[in-house]
């Protein structure tokens, strides 16, 4: 749960019965009660089998009415100040993936695992991280070419390059970090064969990379190569599968309010972009950009 | 005249599919397997991050109605600043 999503006024006041803001996890009743004795560390729980199960214990050890509470009727509840966003009609869904990567002996670009925080006190292990791309209809739909001739080279509009780039195609390995400005990009679908699409392009965004692009603030930048695969079936006219990756640069001090530095040996870091399309409709598929929501930056999710 | 326009229209836009200043990547295009073996070294790799494992509730009155049908507690998630299920 996003701390600013928090629901309607009962969810509300339910989740600051619980604790449940910030980041961490809580266990709690569905009245919101904290079970056990402090509820481990700080109040806060690890998805760890030994903090978990004396919780359970604890929980199984209350009366009926504190683990089955009566919830206020939902018609009494005053609407959510924000709500989530949701996917456009119709629109397209593309979960993104970032981690780092390093080149191995072959040249061949393999996974960075120990490159996270490493002179941070709080250190710890790199971890991937996955995020949103929406796209209306209309905007899928342009990059299907209208010619099925092989060869048929489409290039795709400027908005759907600029907020790919911007949003999953930079190093976001920090989690929260605003969009950057697309600078550069150039992408194309081309038509391989009936019902398959290549997709290849290559941005630049943020700040030029330069000698004080490490030891400055605000001088966040990247850039990526991307290349892939969408297939389309004709008869249904929708898109069945999304296969973009990427391999890119990236520099500069990443969170423009401090100067956290990553430990990575040299003034550059590289890092891997991948892409596969959402179908589904668990909540897990329905997640928004994080760049969509009010704290991702100030540039307007769909463009002007 | 109309060919003439189909030409210039294929060079402008072999024009625009073209970055105008170099790159600091080699940018050539990958492979089909290479691509293959990206994808599967940028996503999260087994057993990497167990709580993706986990099918959480994001509606919170779902969640609480859930809990006391099966008789179970609640584990709460929270992230500020985005979705602990997304970036945050």
């Amino acid at each position: 749960m996003d701390t600013y999503f928090r629901g309607n006024s009962h969810e509300l006041e339910f989740c600051k019965s619980a604790g449940a803001g910030g980041n961490h996890l809580v266990a709690v009743t569905a009245a919101g009660h904290p079970i056990g004795d402090g509820n481990g560390h700080r109040g806060h729980v690890r998805l760890l089998e030994k903090d978990l199960a004396p919780l359970l214990t604890a929980f199984r050890e209350l009366p009926d009415s504190a683990r089955k509470p009566q919830l206020p009727d939902p018609k009494s509840a005053t609407p959510a100040k924000r709500s989530v966003p949701k996917a456009p009609k119709n629109g397209l869904v593309v979960r993104g993936y970032c981690t780092y990567l390093k080149t191995d002996e072959r040249g061949k670009a393999q996974r960075a695992k120990r490159l996270y925080y490493q002179q941070n006190p709080d250190a710890w292990a790199a971890e991937t991280q996955n995020d949103m791309l929406w796209l209306t209809e209309a905007e899928w739909r342009s990059l299907i070419p209208k010619i099925g001739a092989t060869g048929t080279e489409i290039i795709v509009p400027k908005e759907i390059q600029r907020r790919f780039f911007s949003t999953i195609g930079i190093d976001y390995m920090e989690g929260s970090v605003n969009a950057l400005p697309l600078r550069e990009s150039t992408m194309t679908v081309t038509f391989e064969k009936t019902g398959q699409l290549r997709i290849d392009g290559y941005g630049k965004m943020g700040k030029p990379y330069t000698d004080e692009s490490k030891k400055d603030p605000r001088t966040r930048g990247c850039e990526l190569q991307v290349n892939g695969y969408i297939q389309y079936d004709p008869n249904l006219k929708k898109i069945t599968d999304f296969n973009l990756a990427g391999i890119g640069e990236a520099w500069g001090n990443k969170m423009e309010y401090t100067r956290r530095e990553i430990g990575i040996p040299g003034p550059r870091w590289k890092y891997g972009i991948a892409c596969e399309l959402v179908t589904g409709t668990a909540p897990n598929d329905l997640i928004p950009p994080y760049n969509m929501l009010h704290y991702g930056g100030k540039t307007k999710y769909y463009g002007e | 005249m109309r060919e003439t326009m189909k030409t210039l229209t294929h060079i402008l836009l072999a024009a625009a599919a073209v970055l105008p200043s170099a790159t600091l990547l080699a940018n050539e295009p990958l492979p089909p397997a290479e691509l293959d073996r990206l994808l599967t070294v940028i996503k999260p790799q087994s057993g990497e991050s167990p709580w993706r494992e986990i099918n959480w509730l994001t509606d919170v009155t779902e969640a609480r109605q859930r809990a006391i049908a099966e008789d179970k507690p609640l584990v709460i998630f929270t992230a500020a600043d985005g979705s602990p299920l997304g970036r945050t």
